[in-house]
């Protein structure tokens, strides 16, 4: 009995282990495709016909229907090549890759977030474009420097932006009137939004807006010359705790006034429609929207609603353009090169760029730029417009987060609802996040 | 009897009833409130949410969700979702029966230690299993069919089986014996006598293995990559969006139908379980 | 009657039983065991899921224990939860089972009734419910304050005393499985017994105690062990309702577990923590089975 546990026990440690190792093969033989029902991976001679597969975010149809029809608008202009589309919703998305990954079978077109690229390249998972780019396969030519930065590790490209985006802080112009608030502008400082606050709770009755979110945190940090991570993200960037005491204690002075929501109602937010402020019940709207979200929020609250940057961005060192997702090649793909001739399409082809109608983030190519000022809608034009603001205000965005960036985030979060909660003070809480935070830094390669 | 006592009688049967209904509303209410929203607007949802009559209300979200994304309807889904369930459920019942009169009614060498392992394996969590899972189907093929999904149920199911087990322990033994004495082996046994017996957790088993099935959208998650062969589950999960606008209202309406099924199911299976066999005559 | 004995492997019941049991068997040796042997190899790894595992001996369980506060955190949490909430459950269950036992009309609209809020289970749908009950604006603060005129209101779902308390009673209104069960355990009670009983003169409560609570234990066992294993490895409510939160008050462990592996990628650490889960889970199992031959009564004697 003793002796066949011991047999059956190294058998199965020696069958993981095979199994760990053979899935994440060298590259002499990049994994088999899945077996797919309609999929043809020959030989990559430009007639033999070529199925590709690609993978995005899509929490709703609308997402799925712009990809579906640009995928059409570049298989028509492509006869020989075909794509496969998968798509998850939040967070399964990932979930998704890493299996992929772990039994190298990935798409040969992912879209990456800024998150995740610098995790992406350090595995080895994409592939460098610049040669695509170089031989114009990727057409990148008149495209400003800044629109690029995000998607390069080491100076290498492995993401092409597919749109940008910015941090926003919506308001409702007519509760602003109300309290008699001027609309905020580029110089807008963080005394003048803390006035404004109090107006609007004393005038109106309602929250000015919710507590301010770790990417307030970030950009407070840029403001002040600092940054969260430190060059080697070993650390964190910055070393004076008082920045992070100030940025705690004036919310705990406006949670005390009752300006802004209770922390308990912010926890329980479940979506993007969810929220004191697409809910009217706020006049300002921080939170962590991005510019893209525009549409939602005037939908929801059915009027024109107006988009300004955090306070404290006048001298441009705060804000940031963000590439809202960016196109990877697999490195085992088989057909890079029909790959990036999709990723070109995508972004760069003024058809695909109509239909899309900056869904997916504002298009940055300036072939296109002109071109679609024309087609935009009303909210979209003024998102154009407030992204120009932004550019003209805003300085590069900080380089990619290292792999513990969502453990550092969750610290963030959980440090500040102690704060909130008043079961730590701002200065204990500053230490806290900085002990963790190194923790986690410290533990990941 | 006087009618006072009578009259209490009624009374507390009265009580009684009013006690089960409105516990039984209490434990509706997410499902009218589900059903509420999915007939409101999409941006009333949130805003009004304390209001299960909805101003206006319509079957909208339902026309919507049911076209499901990039023209593959919610009947494509559902397809799926049925062929996937039905087929795990009749595995689990069929192997799981099979699997706990061995190990209920048989000693045979080596049983302890294998139950042992079956039960061992319900307290992994999944999550750690999913990747050399994935691994391993992945290295024979299947992944992208519905056969991942499937065929484990016909290897039945430790938590079935265990369940069976236990039901099995409430049939006398003497039932076996006065088999054995009619000349019935053990397989004569099974299938004539105990089998018969089993009704109430095979009814069971298969109305837990069918809403599990139908409800999972991890599996289909992972080891379905086109989007033509996702299940309900994986559908509805597509709807929910954190990061970009969230059709809410057809979420809530192709919850509604997706549950739909469950319940019937439920409705006209435990009857059987109700209407057990009675033992009578059994004992002695 | 005994089975012929079972000198070789060869004899009749060895056969019948393994036959029987082969399917399980079958699936087990393939499709289980590889990959149990592959998660319990990654506990001892470091495993990113993109990149191979990289042998790091006993350093996942030594941070575990030593150097991770979160980790207790997900421990106490977790405890918490199984010796309130699954008691709790079990006694529900039981008590409802035994209501929707009797004759009642429409009794399969009750039952159903009673039995959705499982079905329900992990959609977003029953946080968003959850919320409407239990929030700050919820109907229970409402009830507080129009019936006692309670206006300082806290958000039961997200306050950090009461955030765990409301994940217990989400689970509890789930008790929908385990009444199945006593229900179908119920109807194997023979009628006769009960008959019989009341012709000797006892009473509702000493038929409970004689005939029901006896004749219920195996189904009992069951049910507590099953409610053993899935309190320990309690997930969706944390991960919906509440995110862990606030501050980890209501970080399960399995939650923890899985945020380690597939948001931090410390995959070998998750499959650390899931095989101390399964030990603590087999202990406690291992007790309920042993201390059982002395309160669960079979009919097929000679067990």
């Amino acid at each position: 009995m003793r002796k066949a546990m011991k047999v059956i026990g190294l058998l199965a440690i020696s069958l993981t282990m095979t199994l760990a190792g053979c899935s994440q093969g060298s590259n002499e033989n990049p994994g088999s495709s899945p077996s797919t029902n309609n999929g043809s991976n020959q030989t990559d001679k430009a007639p033999k016909d070529v199925t590709l597969r690609m993978s995005y975010w899509a929490g709703s149809q609308l997402t799925v229907d712009k990809n579906n029809a640009v995928i059409e608008l570049f298989e028509k202009a492509y006869p020989h090549i075909k794509i496969e589309a998968e798509y998850y919703a939040g967070d399964a998305y990932n979930d998704k890759i890493n299996v992929q990954a772990a039994s190298n079978s990935l798409p040969d077109i992912i879209r990456v977030d800024y998150a995740q690229i610098k995790n992406y390249v350090n595995k080895g998972l994409l592939t460098p474009l610049d040669d695509y780019i170089s031989d114009q396969t990727i057409n990148m030519e008149g495209v400003a420097e800044v629109n690029m930065k995000g998607g390069m590790i080491d100076g290498v490209t492995y993401g092409i932006n597919i749109g940008n985006n910015a941090l926003v802080m919506f308001y409702d112009p007519d509760k602003l009137a109300e309290a008699g608030v001027n609309p905020p502008g580029p110089d807008y400082t963080w005394e003048q939004y803390e006035a404004d606050l109090r107006a609007v709770k004393d005038k109106l009755g309602l929250y000015g807006d919710t507590h301010l979110a770790r990417e307030h945190f970030e950009v407070w940090l840029r403001q002040h010359g600092q940054k969260l991570y430190a060059a080697d993200q070993k650390t964190l960037g910055y070393e004076d705790d008082q920045l992070f005491v100030e940025f705690m204690e004036q919310q705990l002075r406006w949670q005390k006034e009752e300006m802004i929501s209770p922390i308990s109602v912010e926890l329980e937010i479940r979506g993007l429609e969810d929220g004191p402020f697409p809910k009217g019940e706020s006049a300002f709207g921080g939170y962590s929207y991005w510019s893209n979200h525009a549409d939602i929020m005037e939908t929801q609250l059915g009027k024109e609603l107006g988009m300004a940057m955090y306070p404290g961005s006048g001298d441009g060192k705060g804000m940031y353009m963000k590439p809202s997702f960016f196109h990877g090649v697999w490195s085992g793909s088989k057909h890079p090169k029909e790959a990036a001739m999709f990723i070109e399409f995508f972004t760069n082809n003024i058809n695909a760029a109509k239909s899309l109608n900056a869904y997916f983030g504002m298009p940055y190519h300036p072939n296109l730029v002109q071109e679609m000022q024309a087609t935009f809608s009303e909210t979209q034009k003024r998102v154009s417009a407030y992204l120009q603001v932004v550019e003209q205000h805003s300085s590069e965005i900080d380089p990619p987060a290292p792999v513990a960036g969502s453990e550092v985030g969750k610290i963030f979060t959980n440090v500040a609802s102690e704060i909130f909660y008043e079961r730590i003070t701002p200065a204990e809480g500053a230490a806290k996040f900085r002990t963790e935070a190194n923790a986690a830094l410290a533990k990941a390669k | 009897m006087g009618t006072s006592v009578r009259t209490i009688r009624l009374f507390r049967r009265g009580i009684f009833h009013l006690a089960v209904t409105v516990f039984a509303l209490v434990m509706l209410y997410p499902m009218l409130w589900m059903l509420s929203s999915s007939l409101k607007d999409t941006t009333e949802i949130f805003v009004n949410s304390h209001q299960l009559i909805p101003s206006e209300w319509s079957f909208d979200n339902y026309v919507t969700g049911f076209k499901g994304f990039a023209g593959i309807s919610f009947s494509v889904f559902f397809k799926n979702s049925f062929i996937i369930t039905i087929l795990s459920v009749l595995g689990t019942v069929i192997s799981s029966a099979l699997v706990a009169y061995g190990f209920a009614r048989i000693r045979f060498k080596f049983a302890p230690f294998w139950f042992a392992c079956m039960m061992l394996t319900m307290m992994l969590p999944a999550e750690v299993l999913m990747i050399p899972q994935y691994i391993l189907f992945h290295k024979i093929g299947w992944i992208n069919t519905f056969l991942p999904l499937i065929v484990p149920s016909f290897f039945g199911g430790a938590f079935f089986i265990f369940l069976i087990i236990q039901f099995m322990r409430g049939i006398p033994k003497e039932l076996d014996e006065a088999a054995v004495i009619d000349g019935c082996g053990k397989y004569r046994t099974f299938a004539m006598v105990i089998l018969p017996l089993l009704t109430p957790p095979l009814i069971t088993t298969a109305i837990f293995k069918f809403y599990w099935t139908w409800d999972d959208f991890f599996s289909p998650l992972l080891y379905l990559n086109s989007p033509k062969l996702a299940t309900v589950s994986l559908a509805i999960k597509n709807f929910s969006d954190p990061t970009m606008k969230t059709d809410w209202g057809a979420m809530f309406a192709m919850s509604v139908l997706s549950i739909i099924p469950i319940v019937v199911v439920f409705f006209l299976f435990q009857r059987y379980i109700v209407d057990g066999i009675s033992t009578t005559g059994l004992k002695g | 009657m005994r089975g012929v004995g079972n000198k070789s492997i060869w004899s009749s019941d060895n056969t019948a039983g393994y036959l029987f049991i082969f399917p399980w068997l079958f699936g087990f040796l393939v499709f289980s065991i590889i990959p149990i042997g592959a998660s319990l190899f990654l506990a001892f790894t470091r495993y990113d899921i993109l990149s191979p595992p990289e042998w790091v001996g006993m350093d996942n369980f030594k941070a575990m224990f030593t150097e991770d506060s979160r980790y207790w955190l997900s421990v106490k949490a977790t405890l918490l939860f199984v010796f309130i909430a699954i008691p709790l459950r079990l006694v529900f269950a039981l008590i409802v089972a035994m209501v929707l036992n009797q004759k009642l009309r429409f009794l399969g609209f009750f039952r159903s009734a009673y039995y959705l809020p499982t079905l329900i289970g992990g959609s977003v749908a029953v946080a968003v419910m959850w919320r409407h009950l239990f929030g700050l604006n919820g109907a229970l603060n409402s009830f507080l304050e129009s019936a006692f005129g309670i206006t300082d209101k806290i958000s039961w779902i997200t306050h950090p005393s009461t955030a765990l308390p409301s994940l217990i009673l989400l689970s509890v209104w789930q008790f929908g499985s385990a009444m199945l069960i006593f229900l179908a355990g119920l109807k194997q009670v023979p009628k006769e017994l009960y008959e019989a009983s009341e012709v000797d003169g006892a009473g509702s409560f000493q038929r409970f105690k004689s005939i029901t609570l006896p004749l219920l234990t195996p189904v009992l066992l069951f049910n507590l062990i099953m409610g053993i294993i899935n309190g320990f490895k309690v997930f969706t409510e944390g991960m919906i309702v509440t995110g862990g939160g606030p501050f980890d008050k209501t970080l399960f462990y399995v939650l923890y577990l899985y945020e380690k592996s597939f948001r931090y990628y410390e995959m070998g650490y998750g499959s650390a923590m899931a095989w101390i889960l399964l030990m603590v889970i087999a202990a406690f199992t291992a007790i309920v089975f042993t201390t059982s031959r002395h309160w669960v009564h079979y009919e097929s004697k000679g067990d």
